[in-house]
């Protein structure tokens, strides 16, 4: 039987196809029976989730203005 | 704060990993000096190319030159381009080879982040009972509130992505570029890998630390939210 402690450590291996089979049915019965594992794991879920929905943090501005500025002398010049 | 109002893209980046009819319309633009295309490229793919420069440069100076480099050079290409690559992989290419190179002249053979997930201390250890504890080894000490979504009255979107923001600054590079990539911009675990040239066992141990990262950070502002 895992521990919390390993559930912990493990659920990105088991989410990302990392763990046998016996080791993913020793994770899924853990969790099933585990109210605060089965919170962490709609936790590290959620995060995910609003991540790949959400904001990031975006280009220095002056490094993107440097960058348009080197398309503007490419589009002029065509080196 | 202006990075942190910049909504960006909803799952998978804008730009595909495959080439699309869409990109091939997206490449006529560029190739014919539209600077609108250009300027929405740049906004889609630059900020994961900044997060993978940082990975191979500790100095965040020479990371933006990286990333300046690549795209002097991705136009210096830009008229040969024939699409056979996505221009995603093609850019993300020509930027990994740039940055390698900038590495290995600072004397560098691998990247500064160590890709045994780092050597912090794990600041969570402590609400596990202990591993020789009688009864609950190992067990969790603390009661996890389940998130079936964002409570929105005690922690707004804006507050949970500028919270997720500044968590990502403060990562280490190495969690950094893979929590963006497969996190933010939908790349899969074997693009990433292939990219950054670490194993997916690595990239997986890498990720879970980032991941573990910004849930923490989302716990500690809604605790601190409940709190008011």
């Amino acid at each position: 039987m895992l521990t919390c402690r390993q559930i912990y450590d493990l659920l990105t291996e088991y989410d990302e196809g990392g763990l046998t089979t016996s080791e993913r049915r020793q994770f899924e019965s853990h969790v099933v029976i585990c109210p605060p594992c089965r919170g962490f794991v709609s936790q590290m879920r959620l995060t995910r989730d609003l991540l790949g929905d959400g904001s990031a943090p975006g280009l220095p501005p002056e490094l993107e203005d440097s960058i348009v500025g080197a398309f503007q002398t490419w589009k002029q010049r065509r080196w | 704060m202006r990075e942190s109002n910049e909504k960006l893209r909803h799952g998978p980046a804008h730009v595909p990993s495959q080439p699309t009819s869409v990109e091939g319309d997206l490449l006529v633009r560029l190739q014919a000096g539209d600077e609108e295309a250009f300027r929405g490229l740049l906004a889609d793919l630059g900020p994961a190319m900044l997060r993978v420069a940082d990975f191979y440069s500790r100095d965040s100076q020479v990371a933006a030159e990286i990333v300046q480099e690549t795209w002097v050079a991705v136009l210096r290409s830009l008229d040969a381009f024939e699409g056979r690559s996505s221009l995603r992989t093609w850019v993300f290419t020509i930027l990994a080879n740039c940055a390698r190179r900038r590495a290995k002249s600072e004397a560098r053979s691998a990247p500064f982040s160590s890709l045994d997930g780092g050597a912090r201390e794990e600041s969570e250890l402590n609400r596990f009972f202990a591993a020789n504890h009688p009864r609950w080894a190992s067990c969790w000490a603390t009661i996890n509130t389940r998130w079936e979504a964002l409570p929105e009255e005690a922690l707004s979107r804006a507050e949970a992505d500028a919270a997720m923001i500044e968590t990502l600054r403060a990562l280490p590079p190495n969690h950094s570029v893979v929590i963006t990539l497969r996190d933010i911009e939908g790349w899969s675990s074997q693009e990433v890998s292939t990219l950054l040239r670490i194993t997916p066992g690595n990239q997986r141990v890498l990720l879970h630390r980032a991941r573990l990262a910004v849930r923490r950070a989302l716990e500690q502002t809604l605790d601190g939210e409940r709190r008011l």
